[in-house]
């Protein structure tokens, strides 16, 4: 078994701040990071830092997404003179490097770095995968948007009917996020890579929080009941993808389950 | 040579000498005092110039906030082992500093010559790194001290904390992902 750690992961699992100003302790957290933060945690204490994977790809990106997210903080609070900017240049400079620290560790103590030959990752994401998930992808849909009546009031009566109409539909429409950008195929390539070239090896699973990789939620959702009903996940383009190239996404927090269960 | 060139080549010497003869001169901490305030300065230099990139900016205010930071609790670390009469080991931990000190001040002489940054990605490393040593060698201030020295609420820290991790959420496009359908209807 092997663990291909994704951008959303390593990035998500380097946000926790911690602070205290006067008496006031705070923690800031991502809010995946304790499944992110959980499954480094479960890989170490299985001894498994030489099974976790963070290629140079993630890491760059993840760098790159936590500086470009603090350049954003910073114009969204569009300080209005200069000492509210260096305040915020400050915090900034204290909330940066806490992440990347937490980054460095996870790449640096939880995790291995295997070669990847960059351009056969380029021909592969280029000539396999990207055609082949536009082929797939061409009538998945985002959510279920169920037609019903405005004459049907009632927002109890409404949701029954809708969660009714669903589970009774012999085919709901495969749910998927949409074409995925070159990051993200590269990142794909990059575990098809590694498939091939560790076929012996079990399993290799890609820990993403981005729903390109993993099982989506099916999402049902109505314009005059906008409240989202959940109604589990639906894996087919992820389950596609696995059985074309080998490769697993999958949440952190179901690879984790998976790793408390090895003996 | 620019300014921060010549400090550090005057920082290097200093020490070196502190270790050749197995004590530190106090006297000849003054170069450490004046490489703080002018770093500090410069940090307002740097907001002020509007030709920046924001991310340029940032690289260059972080760097700063490092050299003002490490200069700073390092003088006053080698005034203490001086006052024990410690057998300069401050000093030679001091020392492996210089060679990140010289590279970025370097960049930012450059800066302020040339009103470019030649390579920010490089520049940003090297920043990180002299964090990263600086850390290790507890020559960083702590963060408690550093925000109570900003003055500002901990609600506006809390929200601009907040914000970034929402951001973040963005350029890594799972904005819209939720949790799992257990945690999202609690």
């Amino acid at each position: 078994m092997k663990i291909l750690i994704e951008t959303s992961t390593l990035v998500s699992g380097s946000i926790s701040w911690e602070y205290s100003v006067g008496k006031v302790k705070k923690i800031i957290e991502h809010k995946f990071y304790k499944k992110s933060y959980a499954l480094f945690c479960s890989c170490n204490n299985k001894k498994m830092q030489e099974k976790v994977i963070i290629t140079k790809t993630v890491e760059d990106e993840a760098k790159n997404a936590l500086n470009k997210a603090v350049d954003r903080t910073i114009r969204d609070r569009a300080p209005r003179d200069i000492i509210h900017k260096y305040n915020y240049m400050v915090l900034q400079h204290l909330i940066l490097n806490d992440s990347l620290d937490k980054l460095d560790y996870y790449v640096e103590e939880c995790s291995t770095r295997l070669p990847i030959n960059t351009t056969i990752r380029n021909k592969i994401r280029d000539s396999e995968i990207e055609p082949y998930l536009k082929s797939i992808i061409i009538n998945t849909i985002r959510f279920i948007h169920p037609q019903i009546s405005r004459v049907v009031k009632g927002k109890d009566f409404r949701i029954e009917l809708i969660q009714k109409m669903v589970t009774a539909l012999p085919e709901k429409g495969t749910i998927y996020k949409g074409m995925p950008e070159e990051r993200d195929m590269t990142i794909m390539a990059e575990a098809t890579l590694l498939k091939r070239k560790y076929a012996n090896d079990g399993e290799l699973y890609v820990a993403s929080l981005d729903n390109h990789f993993k099982p989506n939620p099916i999402q049902v959702y109505s314009y005059l009941s906008p409240d989202m009903m959940f109604m589990g996940l639906d894996s087919k383009i992820r389950d596609l993808l696995r059985d074309k190239f080998g490769f697993i996404g999958e949440d952190p927090q179901q690879i984790t389950q998976i790793i408390q269960e090895l003996k | 040579m620019g300014w921060y060139s010549e400090h550090f080549d005057r920082v290097d010497t200093t020490l070196k000498s502190f270790v050749q003869k197995g004590k530190i001169d106090t006297a000849q901490l003054e170069v450490l005092n004046e490489i703080s305030e002018r770093a500090k300065a410069d940090q307002f230099r740097i907001l002020n110039q509007s030709s920046l990139s924001l991310s340029d900016q940032r690289i260059l205010f972080s760097s700063l906030i490092n050299i003002n930071q490490s200069t700073d609790v390092m003088k006053s670390r080698l005034k203490n082992a001086s006052m024990i009469g410690e057998n300069p080991t401050t000093a030679e931990i001091s020392l492996d500093l210089i060679p990140l000190y010289q590279e970025i001040g370097n960049y930012i002489d450059d800066f302020f010559s040339k009103k470019e940054i030649f390579n920010s990605e490089k520049l940003f490393l090297f920043s990180r790194n002299l964090y990263k040593k600086a850390k290790k060698y507890n020559f960083l201030k702590d963060t408690s001290s550093q925000l109570r020295a900003l003055k500002i609420s901990s609600s506006i820290i809390t929200s601009f904390a907040e914000t970034f991790a929402n951001n973040v959420n963005h350029e890594i496009e799972i904005n819209d992902e939720v949790t799992n359908l257990n945690e999202d209807s609690n």
